[in-house]
């Protein structure tokens, strides 16, 4: 029985997924706590905003690996069991890096609130601690990519 | 591409021309005064009421800042244009001094502003205090007997409260099983409570109390005045709409007072001066009828500041580099117009100390082409450059940012055209006559090829020839930072670190890559006859090796200054191998973090590859497919933009500080701060 098409939109569907669940999670935190500065200080709202965008991306990657898997489908002819396996493990990287690093991103720019409430001439080193951890998820995404690229 | 050179500078002058030279050294701007006192018994700091003076002084700027403050929203908001430019307001020289002259009506104006807030702040308390009794009384407000009446009877008590109105029935029933003789009736009643008004004998008195602790009763004491609560009201009202008055008659006074909005803010800057200026005195050691002062200048401006110092009075001032350094000089930064950008990515990391090498001038290529390649994509650089052409030039917005990012945006461009990408389209996949192909003549690789194309020589597939590229490229830069440090020891003298310890892994590095190029596996250098250069590799590894391995340890015994052991020896040389290992594996580590170059550089490709795919698939819905392709394409390229010019700022400068800094760099430096004038709201002409 050929499962290869199953298994390649089950990877489609994980990968935005994941990376959903953990920019969703990241960006809760950050607006939480950027909730509560802006009670106080309604004026710092485009720089808290930035800091609540910043673990966005994740989901992003997550499309965009999704939609990547689902044009190749439109592309390759003879679908087999181990040309879908690999699409599913193409969507591995992004969407469980993505999951975990949108989390902690979220994490790191929560924190970074608190210097944009003390500090906020020192937001821009907030913003740098924050887009580090995404380094992560940019590497899940060309990970994805380059397994991506092998298939068909 | 250099740290400026201070020298000490030290004036002693007679007291009475103390104002003057504080002055004098404002105006000019170029001295740091040296912020502790010298160890001199004959001297004597922080003369008498200096610090009540200073203490003064600061109150005084407070003041007229918190004027400032209070007046602004008085005065028509800026456009937006002009507030993000943050020009200060120019002002005329004799306008500036009129103003000066006639500081004692502005004070008073200030004196007066701060007062009127005060008094706003008050009468505000009071409205607020005044709604909340208003709010507390309206439930009584329909007893028509005087408060204080209530608590005065003889054989009955009152009581008066409210219970949750949920509970008023059944509360009511079971009041009325207590006892007969008692009144309990509503007063009021709201969405939540009912307010009650209990009255019962005192022989009772227990029993009732009892009950009403144990219900939900809440019980509630409106104030004990002469007046009832109808009367109470309408004071309290009248109280309301008195203070609303006298505070539009504030507002309207405070209105009038912004109109010398300008004059406070030029008073603000002139009191500052005079602050900065007496705060300069903490550090001026006195005598009964001298001070000295002790500062740095930079050493290009000493002649012409000592000339001046001259010929202002009973003077005596000299600048000369110290001897030893018990305080090192601050740091100032100076370079080309083409570097000076770059200085921003090394403040943020920090200054480097006085005397040692400024990484601005080095890291400015490396940091200018690593831009490039993160963000690889030809008109994303374009776009990059003509939006910050238009803040400089047009919008005139300040700061080293833009010019950072104009030069970094000609870095894209390069980076984008090498990687043949143009808004996410790679032009080396077009149709041979497909009008934009001529761009494809630029393009070394291409980022997602899978299929081995010659580069350099070489048949490799686009990801691993983008990969051996930024490797390689990093490769460079360390080599580079070897060179530097190499360079730094023997300018410090420290020939054996410099040559046995730099130099050899120079030497080992240029060997290795090398052996590297000359390895068969690397078919296209083969067939070139590279294979040639394998022989001198092993050799130039060899001399390497043997310089670091079994020379450094040698003559770092021979020539260090104590008793040279056997035992010394063999633990140098157990030492030496240690450190080999060591670095060997920081090497690996370093050059295979400068992968994140290729990682950056291909995800600004891949996503915008595929904003370009969805929106080809969006135009083909009918009518309104071309609008939406249209704000996808926008939108999309956008956010790409965006967020890889993030990520490529943030990971061009962690390379330089996590692996190109630690070769060579060393920090600590603190930053010139010169006593000058410094209008935060003017700008005199």
């Amino acid at each position: 029985m050929d499962y290869g098409l199953i298994y390649s939109y089950l990877g489609a569907a994980l990968a935005v997924g994941l990376a959903g669940i953990g920019s969703s999670i990241g960006i809760g935190y950050a607006g939480m706590a950027s909730s509560g500065l802006l009670a106080e200080e309604p004026d710092k709202f485009g720089k808290a905003l930035i800091l609540v965008a910043l673990p966005g991306t994740q989901g992003i990657y997550g499309f965009l690996v999704c939609f990547l898997i689902w044009l190749k489908l439109g592309g390759i002819e003879e679908m087999t069991n181990s040309k879908g396996l690999i699409l599913l493990l193409a969507a591995l990287p992004v969407g469980i890096g993505g999951l975990f690093s949108g989390i902690y991103q979220g994490k790191v720019s929560a924190a970074g609130i608190n210097v944009l409430a003390k500090k906020p001439d020192d937001f821009f080193t907030a913003a740098v601690m924050s887009v580090l951890v995404e380094t992560y998820a940019l590497l899940g995404l060309v990970a994805s990519i380059l397994i991506w690229l092998k298939v068909g | 591409m250099a740290i400026v050179e201070f020298k000490r500078i030290d004036i002693t002058a007679h007291i009475s021309i103390k104002k003057e030279i504080i002055g004098y050294l404002q105006e000019i701007g170029c001295v740091e005064i040296i912020a502790s006192e010298e160890a001199d018994e004959n001297l004597e700091y922080g003369e008498s009421k200096l610090e009540t003076h200073i203490q003064a002084s600061r109150n005084t700027m407070q003041d007229i800042e918190n004027a400032i403050r209070i007046l602004e929203p008085y005065v028509p908001a800026e456009p937006f244009l002009k507030r993000i430019q943050n020009e200060p307001e120019t002002v005329a020289e004799s306008d500036y001094q009129n103003i000066v002259k006639d500081r004692l009506r502005i004070y008073k104006r200030i004196e007066e502003c701060n007062a009127l807030h005060e008094k706003r702040l008050q009468i505000e308390k009071q409205i607020e205090k005044a709604l909340r009794e208003k709010e507390d009384i309206i439930p009584w407000k329909e007893l028509e007997v005087p408060l204080d009446s209530l608590n005065a009877f003889t054989h009955v008590e009152t009581a008066l409260g409210r219970i949750p109105a949920v509970e008023a029935d059944e509360f009511q029933n079971g009041y009325r099983d207590i006892t007969a003789y008692t009144a309990c009736s509503k007063v009021y009643t709201d969405t939540e409570y009912v307010y009650m008004c209990i009255i019962f004998h005192k022989k009772h008195a227990e029993e009732i109390q009892q009950f009403l602790s144990d219900s939900q009763f809440e019980r509630l004491s409106p104030p004990e005045t002469e007046a009832s609560a109808r009367e109470l009201f309408r004071t309290y009202a009248d109280t309301i709409s008195s203070c609303k008055r006298e505070k539009a008659e504030i507002e309207k006074k405070l209105k009038d007072l912004s109109a010398d909005l300008s004059q406070i803010k030029a008073i603000y800057d002139h009191s500052r001066t005079i602050y900065e200026g007496i705060s300069a005195g903490r550090y001026c050691g006195n005598t009964a009828s001298v001070f000295r002062l002790r500062g740095w200048i930079p050493s290009e401006s000493a002649d012409m500041v000592l000339h001046d110092l001259e010929e202002m009075g009973p003077v005596q001032a000299n600048a000369f580099t110290p001897e030893n350094s018990d305080s090192k000089p601050p740091v100032l930064l100076k370079n080309r117009t083409g570097v000076k950008p770059f200085e921003l990515v090394t403040r943020l990391y920090g200054l480097p100390s006085y005397g040692s090498l400024d990484p601005t001038g080095y890291l400015a290529p490396f940091f200018f082409l690593f831009f490039g390649l993160c963000l690889s994509d030809a008109a994303y650089g374009i776009l990059l450059i003509l939006f910050t052409a238009v803040c400089i030039k047009k919008l005139k917005l300040k700061g080293d940012l833009y010019t950072l990012l104009f030069l970094c945006g000609i870095g894209t461009v390069i980076g984008g055209a090498i990687t043949g990408s143009w808004f996410g389209v790679n032009v080396c996949r077009l149709p041979e006559d497909h009008w934009a192909s001529f761009l494809g003549i630029f393009a070394l690789l291409d980022p997602i090829g899978t299929k081995p194309e010659p580069f350099f020589g070489l048949m490799l597939e686009g990801t691993m020839a983008f990969f051996y590229l930024s490797i390689f490229l990093g490769y460079i830069q360390i080599c580079f930072a070897t060179f530097l440090s190499f360079k730094e020891h023997i300018r410090n003298r420290r020939y054996i670190e410099g040559i046995c310890e730099d130099g050899a892994w120079l030497t080992i590095y240029i060997g290795i890559l090398m052996l590297a190029c000359s390895a068969e596996s690397m078919p296209g250098l083969a067939s070139y006859g590279w294979t040639v250069i394998r022989t001198p590799s092993l050799y130039i590894l060899l001399v390497g090796l043997i310089f670091r391995l079994i020379l450094f340890p040698l003559l770092t015994a021979i020539y260090e200054k104590r008793r040279t052991t056997l035992l010394r020896v063999a633990g140098l040389y157990a030492l030496s191998t240690v450190k080999v290992l060591d670095k060997s594996k920081d090497l690996l580590g370093n050059v295979l973090s400068y992968c994140r170059l290729m990682a950056l550089g291909m995800a600004t490709g891949i996503i915008g590859t595929v904003i370009n795919q969805l929106a080809f698939q969006v135009k083909a819905i009918p009518w309104v497919g071309i609008i939406f392709m249209v704000i996808l394409l926008c939108g999309g390229h956008m956010f790409n933009l965006l967020i890889n010019l993030l990520g490529a700022f943030v990971h061009t400068a962690r390379l330089q500080y996590v692996e190109f800094f630690p070769y060579f760099y060393e920090g600590g430096g603190a930053p010139f701060r010169p006593l000058a004038v410094k209008n935060k709201y003017i700008r005199i002409e």
